[in-house]
């Protein structure tokens, strides 16, 4: 596991530590990712794989888990554990294959919004907090494409090959 | 309170954070979920330009920033601007219609950045 010599640390010395994974995103932050599944720890040979865009998108994503309801200054909920959950795992399970991520931002529904960008082809991931997800792809700004990251996954990675 | 008629020149204010979470991508654009209504609103909340300030309807510039959007683009994308003004502001709209993905974004991309101060 990636895992920083202070948050090793800072698990023993916790007597709730049940053996939850630590990741380092940056050399001088740490975070712990509470949502993991056994098929989306990172192991050390994942986690280096991953480009810096991807780190940077996991470091927003993990931010978001922080927010309370109102964030956005009107009546936005916090992204829902199932959304970051999915967003993250899209990100682990697709790591080979060196996807542009560009943003990510929540959605004022629970959602987890990830967007993709290369030159003038853009992809938007919309994670929804029932587990389902929206996958819209444009070039130079006109919609070519609009359905499920899980029904169009070969277009999506295409798209941006 | 009396309702104003929302004219096409008319702007139409929309905060949008850019600290925890940030908002704004990196071209400058806000991302296309700050233009979505969430479930509880009966359209995109808004502040009517000429009904209030930039220094006001920010709220906090330590937390937002301002977008404008002209009325007559969110009719000409088959939204209704109705004014609706709420305690505490009277300059508050509400961009009523059919919120898809790919219009939230569309709506996003032509809002402009509303330099305050």
């Amino acid at each position: 596991m990636q895992v920083l010599q202070k948050s090793k640390q800072v698990a023993r010395k916790s007597s709730a530590y049940t053996g939850t994974t630590y990741l380092s995103i940056q050399p001088c932050e740490w975070f712990q990712f509470s949502y993991f599944t056994a098929s989306t720890i990172f192991s050390d040979n994942l986690y280096n794989f991953l480009d810096e865009s991807a780190r940077d998108v996991l470091l927003r994503i993990n931010k978001m888990q922080k927010l309370k309801t109102g964030w956005n200054g009107y009546g936005a909920i916090p992204p829902s554990e199932i959304s970051v959950k999915n967003a993250i795992g899209f990100v682990s399970e697709n790591a080979k294959h060196r996807i542009p991520y560009y943003f990510a931002a929540p959605g004022v529904n629970g959602e987890v919004l990830l967007e993709i960008k290369s030159d003038d082809k853009v992809a938007e991931i919309y994670f929804n907090p029932d587990h389902s997800s929206e996958l819209l792809l444009y070039k130079n700004e006109e919609l070519v494409l609009e359905g499920t990251i899980e029904e169009n996954r070969i277009e999506f990675l295409s798209f941006f090959s | 309170m009396v309702n104003v008629v929302i004219e096409p020149d008319d702007q139409l204010l929309r905060r949008v954070p850019f600290l925890n979470p940030d908002f704004i991508k990196p071209d400058g654009t806000p991302a296309s979920s700050a233009f979505t209504p969430d479930k509880n609103e009966d359209g995109l909340s808004v502040d009517i330009e000429k009904l209030t300030t930039p220094e006001k309807s920010i709220i906090s510039v330590q937390i937002f920033r301002l977008f404008s959007l002209r009325a007559s683009m969110t009719t000409e994308l088959g939204f209704e601007n109705v004014h609706d003004p709420i305690t505490d502001n009277y300059a508050h709209a509400l961009i009523k219609g059919k919120f898809t993905r790919s219009i939230s974004r569309k709506l996003a991309q032509s809002a402009i950045r509303v330099n305050i101060g």
